[in-house]
């Protein structure tokens, strides 16, 4: 099971790849980064020799009586040394984050990375919105540029230690080397057992990752649930703060019962590291004590190797971590690269140029289309054609495929079969940027961000047309409700980033919604259950308008209210994916079909003579 | 909100954060105890092995005693094998005892937002209060979890120190033969100059390492402004509902790169706050810090060598003594760096108790209310008016209204004409500002909390589902009466898609908790939301747009099923579908605040005022084309 896990996440992208792609993004947005990392290991590397020299050559001026002024020369050079390779050191910075000034670039870096990101994600064909597979390289990615230690700005930080812990290593190497070669051996040898066994041992996580997640899931899910609104309301009507706590002490129990037995497992690499320090100093000592006694080595000169025997153990796993670390990084940079090059089905290239017109005529021929890892066609082999100009209804049962049908159009979605035409061309020859340009869409979950009001409904924040904004504000009948604002057009919606922002009514959200659609004033007009949040006269108001909104436009209008059809050309009943039955209001009704029906079910309640008994 | 700016004192400070340690060691239990046992052990045992290495250079420079040699050689291999295991087996032990320290420090928030006033639930500034409590945890760690490694370094830091002076008691003891030219330094003048200069030294770095702290944390705002910022504009969530406004109205290039880019202060890049100060001031103050540290060593080793070349001690005593005031000067400069970081921590732990301290403002009152079986709970209405905090505008108006035992109401009015704040305040949620509302003649807030909710079931607009098991959503609880809920969930119109499930109320909602988890519609929740509120079975029963998502079929369903799912309560339905008028026996009309119209649908559609506008808007639809098909 988790060998097939680990086939399929196997990066596609090797390290050397990782490490050119990710240096070329900061030759392009910050090659101050790298300049900086070569002044980082270096100063890194004068401070650690100095620093290493300092007590046994001062001790070795004591040992050998030297003269007091040589001794404070001595003690001057290496302190003096050390200061100047830290003071730099510090000064760069030498952590993760903004640590020094390095930080500021590096995070910067970092930031323009994620916006390639972001810009991926925003421009993606849509159908990969649906797609597991795209989702998950998705959050991958974003874990890979979400904060200061993930890696593409943490990479820095594994850069230099490796960087540093090499040339160390190379220079006790060469120490151990001239000492003794069988110290040498020895701890390249125990070193390297300790490192696999610990390797081993620490990977307890990761072998039992699933497990864990699970576990972790479960305790965050309930985390910060009673802030959010609708949660305290249902904690204080029902009673649920109870249940909430039991759940949670459950959830925390089953963590801890995981760290107990994860942690009892690591008692074997505590055991096992202990051993091999046991035999690695043991000998080490016995060898160099044997030197002492043997061939006069100083006391200052056993200090000096002993030490250099711990460093270079650690400069050595050192290097193995750091180098585990490095390919641990290079695999979420694949997977950035891995995200960033998804292939994408639509065409987002040069595309035929999109005709010019005033209005057009939208084709659908034998559509049908089915949700990923779903059988179920939801539209199923479907034909329609909506004249230039035409009011089209779109009313069906929820699950009918309206939406979907919709999304089809607009080109969100392509057909699995069947083509969608535009005067006659397939949408997939345009450039479907391009394509959506026609649109002026009022879905029914919105894209909301704290920017002004004028701003969203130009969606735009340099180029706004601020009579067009108000002229839009007032044909959705808010005026009143923006003029009440502290800064009318210009406050902030939300509160997420900007503390003075407000947040608007769901009824006042859907009308600014199609302020913002009006003012993109696009060839075909999309509204998505325009009324589901407004009062019924804010509703009616709304359909008085509608005319006058889509007027010379092609529209389309999706509506559970029926009453809502009466003012459109035609209307279309879907069921099960297909057009069911289509006409005008009242050709429908003569039908005495199931839109007939529908519309009975919710007439039936506004009859005078209306009686209980005989609803449905 | 405190200004990060200005200085706590000490006193203040240092009781704010005791105050947190208990509270903070109450939900990690044992936690602190064992930050500073293992904390301890780990210090012993550096001196220890600190010790005996010195005996061994010490023994080599001097006779160079094999069984000495051989006996220091063995003690430091063997002692470091045990201290190895002894601390292995401590440091274990705490992690498991940390590994919900998150969890807890996040539960203490959300616990108090169970138990505070719903109206300071839903008040921005506390709102924002709680944001900015995240916000400086996100950034740096400001506030309680600031304190699990300060506490941590304090403990180590003053063991470090208190051992150092042991060890290094003997620099002090040992004096210089007299004779020496270094003898002048076994006057208690050099001595007091040698420490002073000491002193001087080891307070340069603590000091300044302060002072760069305290200007980092007083960039608070601007820090938490930039990371509000990114997060808000740079990192996307790929959910298909937001991506499709993106590419229909081309967001990115619109306003998104815009605000992250050139509007956007962004403190952290190269130009902006944080990188002036590191740049500038902050990076000239590490330097500074530095030198401290090494003009501290620099003295040490002066008078230690000094001391050593007049003949005071030996190599072993010089390796000892200097390893002793190495980690003296580490332990005392992050002993004081530490005690800072608690006084700037000080003021975001304010913050953090002033969310905690948030009294509960609602008078909780002692009644019970009687368990009645014939259900004769009379509410009623006195001349209510309310107004939100921080709002100026009369949400409610005199409003004045008596409930029959047993009636159906429907509630209508335009958008925010007051029908939601209407079910707050009957669900007591808020308080009125003037008149009372009273249950049996009694004024609601005399009642015990838990007792006068008991009589209320009710399904918001936006409701909750926990995404965890069915059976346990329909009780609200651990512990479910399966028949029951599975009768609830029928009554609720759920029935049909309950057989499907093969594991039933067992059933796994969503896949926040379990990966195995269904999908459930908007009007499958609705349904479900329904069985909960009938599963508490209380007398009144309060329905707030519960057919929004619902097509006409399932909307008619509904309607339908409205008698047998209300059965002998008091119902109140709030809808803009006014369709639903027709099956409650009296109609309340809100407008601005107040209710304008009472009565029945005929009679309020005879009076041609408010409702009739509101009907008709709706009904001009349907009524031509009932004529026709009728």
């Amino acid at each position: 099971m988790s060998n097939e896990k680990e086939k399929r996440e196997k990066p596609q992208y090797g390290m050397l790849k990782c490490l050119g792609w990710f240096f070329s993004r900061a030759v392009k947005y910050r090659p101050e980064t790298i300049v900086l990392l070569f002044f980082q290991i270096l100063f890194n590397v004068s401070s650690a020799i100095f620093g290493f020299y300092m007590s046994p050559m001062i001790l070795s001026c004591l040992e050998n009586r030297s003269p007091a002024g040589e001794l404070l020369l001595t003690a001057a050079f290496f302190i003096g040394g050390c200061f100047i390779s830290d003071a730099l050191v510090s000064y760069i910075g030498n952590g993760v984050g903004s640590d020094g000034f390095k930080g500021g670039y590096q995070i910067q870096l970092r930031s323009r990375i994620a916006q390639e990101i972001t810009d991926k994600t925003a421009a993606t064909s849509y159908c990969h919105c649906l797609d597991n597979k795209f989702l998950r390289a998705g959050e991958r990615a974003y874990n890979a540029c979400g904060s200061n230690r993930a890696a593409a700005e943490g990479i820095w930080h594994t850069l230099q230690n490796l960087g540093v812990n090499i040339v160390m290593f190379v220079f006790f190497t060469a120490m151990l080397t001239y000492i003794h070669p069988v110290v040498f051996a020895v701890t390249v040898v125990l070193s390297l057992a300790d490192f696999l066994i610990s390797g081993y041992v620490y990977k307890y996580n990761y072998r039992h990752r699933e497990e864990l997640s699970h576990i972790d899931r479960q305790a965050w899910y309930l985390q910060g649930l009673p802030s959010q609104l609708s949660v305290a309301k249902d904690i204080r009507l029902f009673g649920l703060a109870s249940w909430i706590n039991r759940l949670t002490d459950k959830a925390l129990a089953a963590k801890e019962a995981y760290a107990v037995k994860e942690h009892k497992f690591y008692l074997i690499g505590t055991f096992s590291s202990m051993i091999i320090e046991f035999l690695r100093s043991g000998a080490v000592i016995f060898i160099l004590l044997k030197m002492c006694i043997e061939n006069g080595m100083s006391a200052a000169e056993f200090m000096l190797y002993f030490s250099a025997v711990n460093s270079f153990n650690g400069r050595f796993s050192g290097i193995l971590n750091d180098f585990l670390d490095l390919k641990n990084k290079c695999l979420d940079i694949s997977s950035m690269l891995e995200y960033l090059n998804y292939p994408e089905p639509f065409n987002f290239g040069e595309g035929e140029a999109i005709p010019d017109g005033y209005t057009y005529e939208i084709k659908l021929e034998n559509v049908s289309y089915a949700y990923p890892e779903s059988d179920k066609k939801i539209i199923d082999s479907l034909n329609l054609t909506v004249k230039p100009g035409e009011k089209i209804a779109i009313v069906g049962l929820n699950g009918a495929g309206k939406t979907t049908l919709i999304k089809l159009i607009t080109g969100l979605l392509d057909p699995d079969g069947g083509r969608v035409m535009l005067n006659g061309t397939d949408i997939k020859k345009f450039n479907r940027s391009e394509y959506y340009k026609l649109f002026s869409a009022v879905f029914q979950h919105f894209n909301m961000f704290d920017i002004t009001v004028a701003e969203t409904v130009a969606q735009s924040a340099t180029d706004i047309d601020l009579p067009r904004v108000r002229d839009c504000i007032e044909k959705a009948g808010l005026t009143k409700a923006v003029n009440d604002l502290p800064d009318g057009i210009n406050t902030h919606l939300g509160r997420e980033v900007y503390l003075d922002g407000v947040v608007l009514s769901g009824g006042q959200t859907q009308r600014l919604m199609l302020a913002r659609a009006l003012y993109k004033n696009g060839k075909i007009l999309v509204l998505d259950e325009p009324t589901a949040a407004l009062d019924p006269l804010a509703e009616r108001d709304m359909y008085e308008k509608y005319n006058s909104m889509a007027e010379g436009k092609t529209s389309l209008f999706i509506s559970h209210r029926l009453a809502s059809t009466q003012f459109c050309d035609r209307i279309l009943y879907l069921k099960d994916g297909k057009i069911a039955e289509e006409g005008t209001h009242e050709s429908l009704l003569k039908l005495d079909g199931e839109y007939a029906k529908l519309f009975r079910v919710q007439a039936r309640y506004y009859k005078e003579n209306f009686n209980k008994e005989e609803a449905v | 909100m405190s200004n990060k700016s200005d200085k706590m004192p000490w006193k203040e400070a240092f009781k704010i954060n005791v105050r947190a340690i208990k509270l903070l060691n109450s939900k990690n239990r044992l936690m602190f105890p064992y930050v500073t046992i293992k904390a301890l052990f780990n210090t012993v045992f550096s001196y220890a092995s600190l010790f005996v290495t010195a005996r061994l250079i010490g023994e080599l420079a001097g006779e160079r005693r094999m069984e000495k040699l051989i006996f220091w050689a063995a003690f430091q291999i063997i002692s470091t094998a045990v201290f190895a295991i002894i601390n292995g087996i401590m440091y274990h032990a705490y992690e498991v005892k940390a590994v919900n320290f998150w969890n807890n420090m996040n539960r203490i928030e959300d616990e108090k937002f169970m138990s505070m006033d719903y109206s300071d639930v839903e008040d921005q500034r506390v709102r924002d209060l709680r944001d900015q409590i995240w916000q400086n945890r996100n950034w740096s760690g400001w506030g309680f979890s600031r304190i699990q490694w300060n506490f941590e370094g304090l403990v180590s830091n003053l063991f470090n120190v208190i051992g150092a002076f042991a060890m290094a008691a003997g620099l002090i003891i040992h004096k210089v033969p007299e004779g020496s030219p270094y003898a002048f330094l076994n006057s208690p003048f050099a001595v007091l100059g040698f420490l002073a200069m000491m002193i001087f030294c080891a307070s340069v770095s603590p000091f300044l390492n302060g002072k760069n702290m305290e200007m980092s944390a007083a960039l608070a705002d601007k820090a938490r402004f930039g990371n509000r910022l990114f997060g808000h504009f740079n990192f996307m969530r790929i959910d298909p509902d937001s991506m499709v406004d993106y590419r229909m109205y081309n967001q990115t290039e619109g306003f998104i790169k815009h605000y992250c880019w050139v509007k956007g202060e962004t403190p952290w890049f190269p130009g902006g706050v944080f990188d002036r100060h590191n740049k500038g001031v902050g990076g000239l103050m590490r330097i500074g810090s530095v030198f401290g540290e090494k003009a501290l060593m620099s003295v040490i080793y002066l008078f230690v060598c000094l001391k050593a070349l007049g003949g005071a001690f030996g190599l072993g005593e010089v390796t000892q003594y200097v390893g002793a005031v190495t980690r003296f000067i580490s332990g005392f400069t992050w002993t004081i760096t530490s005690l800072n970081n608690f006084r700037v921590n000080a003021k975001f732990l304010k913050d953090i108790f002033e969310f905690l301290d948030i009294p509960n403002k609602m008078y909780q009152g002692t009644l019970t209310t009687e368990k009645r079986r014939d259900r004769k709970y009379n509410v009623e209405f006195k001349d209510v008016s309310f107004k939100y905090p921080n709002s100026d505008r009369w949400a409610l108006r005199h409003v004045s209204v008596k409930f029959e035992v047993g009636t159906k109401l429907a509630v209508v009015g335009e958008n925010g004409s007051g029908k939601s704040t209407f079910i707050k305040l009957l669900c007591r949620l808020y308080d009125p500002q003037e008149g009372e509302i009273l249950l049996n003649g009694v004024n609601i807030k005399k009642y015990r909390y838990d007792e006068y909710i008991a009589i209320f079931s009710v399904v918001f607009q936006d409701f909750w589902l926990m995404s965890h098991k069915l059976g346990q959503n329909v009780a609200g609880s651990c512990d479910v009466d399966d028949k029951r809920a599975i009768k609830c969930l029928e009554d609720a119109g759920f029935g049909d898609r309950l057989r499907e499930l093969p594991d039933g109320l067992e059933t796994w909602l969503g896949k926040d908790f379990d990966e195995d988890g269904i999908v459930v519609s908007g009007g499958e929740k609705q349904k479900i939301a329904i069985a909960r509120a009938l599963y508490k079975d209380a007398p009144f029963i309060v329905l707030d747009e519960p057919t929004a998502s619902l097509d006409p079929i399932a909307e008619a369903e509904i309607y339908k099923n409205f008698d047998e799912i209300v059965g002998d309560r008091t119902a109140i339905y709030i809808s803009h579908r006014l369709s639903s008028c027709r099956f409650c026996k009296e109609i309340l009309v809100f407008e601005g605040g107040g209710i304008i119209e009472r009565g029945t649908h005929d009679g309020l559609i005879d009076a041609e005022g408010r409702y009739k506008e509101l009907w008709d808007a709706q009904a001009k639809y349907y009524e031509k084309e009932n004529e026709k098909a009728d």
